[in-house]
């Protein structure tokens, strides 16, 4: 059964088009990557996934249910979550509660009971301490928990950020430009991580990224885009062949 | 020097009674400020209002002080979502100042409504406790400045428990530092921001009915000058930024005291005002607040 079905999906802005008749289709388990230059829309297509930007036309299904127009947090509920471009913590917080804000909608007890601190506000507490603490662990960031988001290194905040859409319960997780900014070592741990942390919480994966290596390293699939326009789709191998990525990368003179 | 010792002390009180007051209105508007970048102007408006209802709820439905005090607080916070929802949140996304302009058009829309049902005229707050002073060691104080400062402190304790550590407090403060990412961890962020007008409204009723209680009167246009003073108190602090509107409430309320017992009470109001113009000057960020080179 597929998970996540895009259909001709159009996104325009006044007379321009960022995206036309994209279409997707994630399997369970697939990890597919989604590549082209700076501009090709890429990030445009996340955002009509999650309901940031409302889609000109086309149809987004996540479970066989049409989530195009809903709100962002619905569609979180429903089982997306995202990563972000330029990392979009909250910096002001400490590590361990910007995992847990994301249990945010996994708990529920109303004002009353946390102000007279009744049981169901301390056993979902504790719940979700728990929980944070397990994951905060999985990411090697339990020794930092206390420290303020802004404070850690940047590749550290990159895998806070994995971690906090993680806490979200997502069975799908779109990461847009995970290794943007690293070093070769650190885009290696991180191909592991995201490999092994799919593998963990049975996720499956949509990632955009400019790394090629990483890129040609997890994905099974590979989509190209270019000005808006689906190119090329295939395996790592028959994208590194085709022509038309070759030429929309380092233009029609490089070949 | 025992005696201006002892004015001094005597002062101070009164200042923290009074102070106490702006410090509940200033955390309504900081809060809202924090969440969505907006300077609700209405907010002195639903003090009042959280004044009035605090009165009829003793005067027409007989009910002892805490429970009208209750009422007041869910009468305003009710007021404050539906004005949330009807007249700030259709311009959310559109320019800052259309926002504002809205809040002064609302600010003057609740005001003309009380006027038009309970007349200009002020009215007695009833007497729910007869006044009664103490004297300890020369300092005057009495019964009602007891109260004030008693569920003043009460509430602000409660609130800095559940912004601190319950699930809404969390999501109010990830709204407020990116909404946008908010959202996409699963948080309803029209749902915090109605239960942040709740909140702050609540706490502006509150001060509306302990003020009713110290100056046992209350009038419309009451809510015109504290709620300006609230708002200074919470620029003194650090817009946006809680514990700040608690210290600027409180720093406020002393510094009119202390105008009004060292220069005359016509000072009273233009110390707020100078006490802006400084802040904006030294230190526009407030006393707790971060420099940010945020454009306005």
């Amino acid at each position: 059964m597929s998970l996540l079905e895009v259909r001709d999906l159009t996104m325009q802005f006044g007379g321009l088009t960022a995206v036309e008749r994209f279409g997707l289709t994630l399997n369970e388990g697939d990890i597919v990557g989604l590549i082209g230059p700076n501009g090709a829309g890429k990030t445009t297509v996340f955002n009509c996934l999650t309901g940031m930007y409302r889609p000109t036309s086309g149809e987004i299904c996540l479970f066989s249910k049409r989530i195009d127009g809903l709100h962002p947090h619905e569609i979180t509920q429903l089982g997306m979550a995202r990563t972000f471009q330029n990392i979009r913590l909250f910096k002001d917080l400490t590590v361990f509660d910007n995992i847990r804000i994301a249990f945010h909608y996994q708990i529920n007890y109303s004002l009353a009971c946390a102000v007279l601190r009744l049981p169901g506000f301390t056993s979902e507490e504790r719940l979700i301490l728990g929980k944070t603490d397990e994951l905060l662990k999985i990411f090697d960031l339990y020794d930092q928990r206390n420290e303020i988001a802004s404070n850690l290194p940047y590749g550290e905040q990159r895998k806070l950020e994995i971690a906090r859409a993680l806490a979200a319960n997502p069975r799908v997780l779109l990461l847009d430009e995970p290794a943007a900014g690293m070093n070769p070592h650190e885009t290696e741990e991180l191909t592991k991580l995201i490999q092994w942390v799919k593998d963990r919480f049975q996720l499956t994966v949509f990632l955009i990224e400019h790394d090629m290596r990483l890129v040609m390293g997890l994905c099974q699939r590979i989509l190209v885009l270019d000005y808006g326009i689906t190119i090329a789709e295939g395996t790592p191998h028959e994208i590194q062949n085709n022509r038309a990525v070759v030429e929309a990368y380092l233009g029609e003179e490089a070949l | 020097m025992v005696e201006l010792t002892q004015e001094i002390i005597q002062q101070l009180v009164n200042g923290i009674s009074l102070g106490s007051i702006y410090a509940l209105i200033a955390l309504g508007y900081t809060m809202v400020y924090g969440i969505i970048k907006l300077i609700n102007f209405a907010h002195g408006d639903i003090y009042m209002i959280g004044a009035f209802t605090g009165f009829f709820a003793i005067t027409i439905l007989n009910l002892p002080f805490l429970p009208a005090l209750f009422v007041a607080m869910v009468v305003a916070a009710l007021l404050g979502v539906i004005i949330e929802r009807l007249a700030y949140r259709p311009l959310r996304n559109s320019t800052r100042i259309a926002a504002l302009i809205t809040a002064i058009g609302v600010s003057f829309l609740i005001q003309n409504i009380a006027l038009l049902a309970w007349k200009p005229d002020p009215r007695a707050f009833p007497d729910v406790f007869p006044f009664r002073s103490y004297q300890v060691w020369g300092i005057y104080l009495d019964n009602r400045q007891l109260v004030i400062l008693g569920v003043a402190l009460l509430l602000m304790v409660i609130l800095h428990y559940v912004v601190h550590y319950t699930r809404i407090g969390r999501a109010m403060r990830a709204v407020a530092l990116d909404d946008e990412a908010a959202r996409l961890m699963g948080i309803d962020v029209d749902r915090v921001i109605s239960i942040t007008f709740a909140i702050g409204s609540a706490l502006a009723a509150a001060a509306g009915v302990l003020v009713g209680i110290y100056y046992n009167r209350i009038d419309p246009m009451m809510g015109v000058m504290p709620g300006l003073k609230a708002f200074v108190a919470a620029v003194l602090g650090g817009i946006g930024v809680i514990p700040g509107a608690m210290l600027g409430g409180l720093v406020m309320g002393v510094a009119e005291v202390m105008v009004v017992a060292i220069l005359e009470s016509t000072w009273k109001d233009a110390v707020a005002f100078a006490i802006l113009i400084i802040i904006l000057l030294v230190k526009p960020a407030g006393l707790l607040g971060r420099q940010t080179r945020e454009k306005v």
